[in-house]
């Protein structure tokens, strides 16, 4: 037990420290959102058994993503057990906020039951699975390896969301532009991973350097928007304006995802680890109230990435 | 020529390199030998501009040493997550178009198909070295390039080393492994204390091995009649 609680504490360091590479003072501009924005999914999601279904296949997910289950046994400790000490953990944390909201507890007994469930299902192999999921990229060129590589992983979603937003678009405009928030929010993971100094070009000008990267990001977006936009446009040309919104949403929090990439870049390290970062200032840029402060702090990342980049290209 | 001239750094307060200088010449292995924390990678990424000096001067060729000058193959060398070997090199091609990864690759035949993340060790090193060959630049820095590679391959790398010396590259380098180090440089450095505290010429590497056997042996037989 007292092995188990050490873990803990130390999966909620790690989760401080993920907050802490935040930045105070984009956290203490985005918790506020998030808040507001999780206790409205919260509320709405907690009447049925909602809510511990995005649980479950969360935690489904988590669950086969993570690779410490060898390490757990090197150490002495059951995979399994462990596990499930983690998922009910955080299962006690989120089904008491929907209990307090609701006063639905029904979630909470589900969720604390798909724990031990999901804790000892083995792990799918990613081997097997990739050679179905990937996507045939051989069309991009070599230098926009960010979109080939995202592409290969989840180019099938990406077609599947402009399939659904283009053929579904006559239900409601609302359609459209979910699959247009969503191939955006996608597309910023794949500038995630940082690059081997090998692949730089070393002898770029780092606003030249950025400015291909931003266009190139430009050029595929639109590229993916494209579809979506006509039949929108089609169905619903008093809303162009709508559609045009969503589109710079798009735009904004892929170039953040880039220069927040690059300001962070070091030749020997492997991840921007930005999710957070780049998940609150989506949900600030969906804010008429806050698109200032987010074109401020595009500014303010250009010049920490321009910065970063002069002490790396020659 | 390479010129590392008083190089001080470090992590945190203290420094790790206190002073570090010597010269390497065009179309010279320069081995640099040392224990395990005696600074060997430390003056590499300080070399590579990874780790900021906090003193000295390094010049290649009467000019600053940058980037651009400098191929770097790592001790683990890292890849780009779901990037095909392949595409790597030919990444790395379209900046030198006379690199055949066809003809290169044929000396390690690795499966380039195959995603480069995923590699073994040696093969990643293997990938490594065959993408600092492409990029095709005029001083080479080796940290450990023959540890996690089997022994055809080490016969095959140290060949290619060998070369890259004769078409003119000046290749630092560095290994646990004092034969290949004898057998391939024209110099070794000894790295200690943050110094280098002598460097050998190629005459001296006869008795170089008897010699650093018996400086370890010297304290060590003493700590060891203590304990048994």
């Amino acid at each position: 037990m007292n092995g188990l609680s050490t873990i803990l504490q130390l999966r909620s360091l790690q989760g401080f420290r993920m907050l802490r590479s935040v930045g105070w003072p984009l956290l203490l501009l985005g918790v506020p959102m998030i808040a507001v924005l999780s206790l409205g999914v919260f509320e709405g999601a907690s009447e049925g058994y909602s809510l511990a279904m995005i649980f479950g296949i969360g935690v489904l997910r988590l669950h086969n993503y993570r690779k410490d289950h060898n390490h757990l046994r090197l150490l002495g400790y059951n995979p399994s057990i462990v596990c499930m000490v983690e998922y009910q953990a955080i299962a006690v944390f989120f089904g008491i906020i929907a209990w307090l909201l609701v006063g639905n507890y029904s979630n909470l007994m589900v969720m604390m039951a798909v724990c031990p469930i999901v804790a000892i299902l083995p792990r799918v192999s990613w081997t097997l699975l990739k050679k179905w999921l990937f996507f045939p990229v051989g069309w991009m060129p070599l230098q926009d390896f960010e979109y080939r590589v995202g592409m290969r992983l989840a180019g099938w979603m990406v077609v599947a969301l402009i399939a659904f937003g283009s053929l579904v678009a006559y239900t409601s405009p609302i359609v459209p532009i979910v699959s247009v928030i969503f191939i955006s929010m996608i597309t910023t993971s794949w500038h995630s991973a940082f690059e081997p100094i090998s692949m730089i070009e070393l002898e770029q000008s780092p606003t030249q350097f950025l400015a291909t990267k931003l266009i190139k990001s430009v050029k595929y977006l639109l590229l993916f928007f494209l579809p979506i936009g006509v039949v929108f446009l089609i169905h619903y040309s008093d809303l162009w304006y709508l559609f045009v919104v969503i589109v710079l949403f798009g735009l904004l929090i892929n170039s953040f995802a880039i220069l927040y990439k690059y300001t962070g870049y070091h030749r020997s390290r492997e991840k921007a680890h930005g999710e957070m970062a780049i998940g609150m200032f989506s949900m600030c840029s969906l804010v008429p109230f806050f698109a200032p402060v987010c074109l401020f702090y595009l500014v303010v990342y250009f010049k920490k990435a321009h910065q970063n980049l002069n002490t790396i290209l020659c | 020529m390479l010129n590392i001239d008083q190089i001080r750094a470090g992590y945190g307060e203290g420094d790790v390199l206190k002073g570090v200088s010597f010269t390497a010449a065009t179309a010279e292995i320069h081995g640099i030998l040392g224990v395990n924390g005696s600074g060997k990678t430390t003056l590499f990424r300080v070399l590579n501009d990874w780790l900021p000096k906090r003193a000295g001067r390094t010049a290649f060729s009467n000019e600053e040493l940058k980037g651009y000058h400098i191929g770097f193959l790592e001790t683990d060398p890292y890849f780009y997550p779901y990037m095909k070997g392949k595409e790597y090199l030919g990444l790395l091609k379209v900046k030198n178009e006379d690199y055949n990864i066809d003809a290169w690759n044929a000396i390690f035949d690795l499966p380039l198909d195959q995603m480069a993340d995923e590699y073994s060790t040696g093969m990643k090193k293997k990938l490594a070295l065959l993408g600092l060959l492409a990029q095709d630049r005029p001083v080479l820095i080796l940290d450990e390039p023959l540890s996690g590679v089997d022994i055809e391959s080490n016969v095959k790398f140290q060949e290619i080393i060998l070369r890259l010396r004769e078409s003119g590259k000046t290749i630092l380098l560095s290994s646990h492994m004092l034969g290949a180090l004898t057998a391939i440089c024209d110099k070794i450095s000894l790295l200690s204390g943050g110094v280098i505290t002598k460097t050998y010429q190629k005459e001296e590497f006869s008795n170089l091995e008897e010699l650093i056997t018996a400086q370890i042996k010297e304290g060590l037989d003493q700590q060891l009649d203590e304990l048994f």
